[in-house]
């Protein structure tokens, strides 16, 4: 077993593949594994992560006047920037989740919008700054992005004045190992309507080693069936993405192989099931990744006005 | 006396500004004295049980209520939590409009409402997993009224469900339901069919000590912050008697923050609405 500590040498310099394109290519060469773990910052590397983003969503502000500094809360999830209220700072030390947003943005009715070809662009303007900055480790290669939108309407009772508009354009990228995307590593990079930039968001777990694939890992291909058997009988599958990439669930670090992974809701009758994230290994086993907390047993019912209605200790 | 609320001269857009800002202090400024007077209350109910109770069966649930009580809790709220069997579809029913019904005392009866369960893929029902007395669905449009009529307290719904507030362009169409049928300041939910963390409804309540409901609830709903795909489609509608109360209402509350926290001016008439949008899921 190689143990590399991960380099440029490492990244294989490839876009990450549809999954059909996966499929071939596992059949093709065996996949290598990565250890993928979730780094502890220092206070002092968070700090300057946040300053890298505000640099770039708000170069007008200096670093002093915006109030970030130690006693910036970075410790918690979220804040807002005192005396720059419009510019969000989220921090999840957990996940390793650093963001910065203009949050005018969001609630501005936008007087052009440049499109989707142009945020693009900007888009790649912006990544490759991104990169300069060291965010990535030496992670040099980043998946196609998912493009999702911000969007805001109005309107009125008697359904008049009716308005709407996107207002960001929010590129969603990951980081690529050996040709697949690791799912826990990213960046998204919203692109306001105007065309400027409006929100950063990087971080995630770390590639620690790559490892040549166990070979009795290497095996068929068992995902296609329990991909269609996750509908179950009477309901209707929507899948809202399905493709091969590196993943282990939140605050575990281990090796892996790519894995399928299949974000999907079931339409059962009129009820339509909140969403669900699965891990298919090339064996079929399953691994749930969404919040694995379960269901619970009946609790007690205890009206209002009753003496141990709850409230603070 | 400062001066950054006089008129400058012939700066219209100046003036225009200020006049925004003045109209966001007083919204803040009646709601922070409403907090005064009235203690937050929470009616927080979950079904993540949907298997071999009576209902529909679909997929059990992670619990995202208990952490979120935990946190309304130590910000001094009061309330309640019922899990599965214990939490009723007639919680969330208009108590006026038939016997057996709950809403005066839960779900209209407390400052913050939220149900956990699943939706429908038309976006006007909330489907749960226990059955009380045959039922096993609230029908929004025909049988919810909250902020309004008995109880007539609650100030902001949160739907953790698939679908309720979706957005069909150009008009809300399904989420037409939710907005009639309720009078608060804010209704919260997803244009999709989200996966939820568990920590989410608490995480939300905590970034509202700093930042707008709306802002928070889209940041922290959207996805989970481990993974880099499988994004959630969060919406937020803010309601007013203008155009520009509903924009204030929308930049305003915060609910940690206590701001709006009072019952709703009614009624409504004009919505603004903010999302995060990765696509509709299997809604319609």
């Amino acid at each position: 077993m190689t143990r590399t500590r991960l380099g440029a040498a490492c990244l294989l310099l490839v876009g990450a593949m549809p999954a059909g394109a996966q499929d071939l290519a596992l059949k093709a060469k065996p996949p290598r594994r990565v250890l993928l773990s979730w780094p502890s910052r220092t206070a002092g590397e968070r700090v300057a992560a946040v300053q890298s983003l505000v640099d770039l969503v708000a170069p007008g502000e200096s670093w002093r006047s915006i109030g970030l500094g130690a006693r910036t809360p970075l410790g918690t999830r979220y804040s807002t920037v005192a005396g720059a209220e419009w510019l969000a700072v989220t921090v999840d030390e957990p996940s390793n989740y650093v963001a910065v947003a203009d949050t005018r943005v969001r609630t501005r009715w936008p007087v052009t919008d440049v499109g989707m070809a142009a945020a693009r662009e900007k888009y790649d303007e912006v990544l490759g700054a991104l990169r300069g900055r060291g965010l990535f480790g030496q992670a040099e290669v980043f998946s196609e992005p998912v493009v999702t939108l911000g969007r805001m309407g109005m309107g009125n009772r008697e359904g008049t004045d009716t308005r709407q508009a996107v207002n960001e354009y929010r590129f969603t990228t990951r980081v690529v190992v050996d040709g697949y995307p690791v799912g826990n590593a990213g960046a998204t990079i919203g692109i306001s309507a105007e065309g400027q930039l409006a929100s950063l968001a990087v971080g995630g777990a770390e590639v620690v080693s790559i490892a040549e694939a166990d070979a009795q890992a290497v095996g068929g291909d068992d995902t296609a069936r329990v991909v269609a058997d996750l509908a179950g009988p009477g309901a209707r599958l929507h899948v809202s993405l399905d493709e091969w990439m590196y993943v282990v669930p939140g605050g575990e670090s281990r090796w892996v192989e790519p894995r399928r992974v299949v974000v999907y809701s079931r339409v059962r009758g009129d009820i339509a099931e909140r969403g669900e994230i699965v891990a298919v290994d090339r064996t079929g086993r399953v691994e749930r990744l969404s919040d694995p907390s379960g269901a619970r047993g009946p609790g007690d019912r205890r009206m209002p006005g009753d003496a141990d209605e709850e409230s603070a200790p | 006396m400062s001066t950054r609320f006089t008129r400058s001269g012939g700066d219209g857009a100046h003036w225009r500004r200020e006049s925004g800002r003045l109209l966001a202090m007083a919204i803040l400024v009646l709601a922070s004295c409403a907090r005064l007077e009235a203690q937050e209350t929470f009616y927080f109910g979950e079904h993540t049980d949907f298997t071999g109770n009576g209902c529909p069966e679909v997929q059990d649930l992670n619990d995202i209520t208990t952490y979120f009580r935990g946190r309304v809790l130590a910000d001094g709220w009061t309330g309640t939590q019922f899990l599965n069997a214990a939490c009723w579809p007639q919680d969330y029913k208009e108590s006026s409009w038939a016997p057996g019904r709950y809403d005066s005392i839960l779900g209209d009866g407390r400052t913050l409402v939220a149900y956990s369960g699943h939706g429908c893929t038309g976006g006007g029902c909330l489907a749960f997993g226990y059955p009380h007395a045959g039922e096993c669905m609230v029908s929004i449009g025909t049988e919810m009224a909250l902020g309004r009529l008995a109880g007539n307290r609650a100030a902001h719904v949160m739907y953790l469900t698939s679908c309720t507030l979706n957005v069909v362009p150009p008009a809300p169409v399904s989420a037409d339901v939710a907005l009639y049928a309720n009078e608060v300041w804010q209704q919260y939910g997803f244009h999709d069919s989200p996966a939820i963390q568990s920590g989410a409804g608490g995480g939300t309540f905590d970034c509202t000590d700093t930042r707008p409901n709306y802002d928070c609830w889209l940041d922290v709903m959207e996805h989970r912050f481990e993974f880099w795909f499988g994004y959630n489609s969060p919406i937020v509608f803010s309601f007013g008697q203008t155009a520009a109360q509903a924009a204030a209402t929308r930049d305003n509350c915060k609910l940690k923050a206590g701001v709006c926290n009072s019952p709703a001016p009614e009624p409504w008439w004009y919505y603004v609405w903010n999302m995060h949008d990765a696509g509709s899921g299997p809604c319609f």
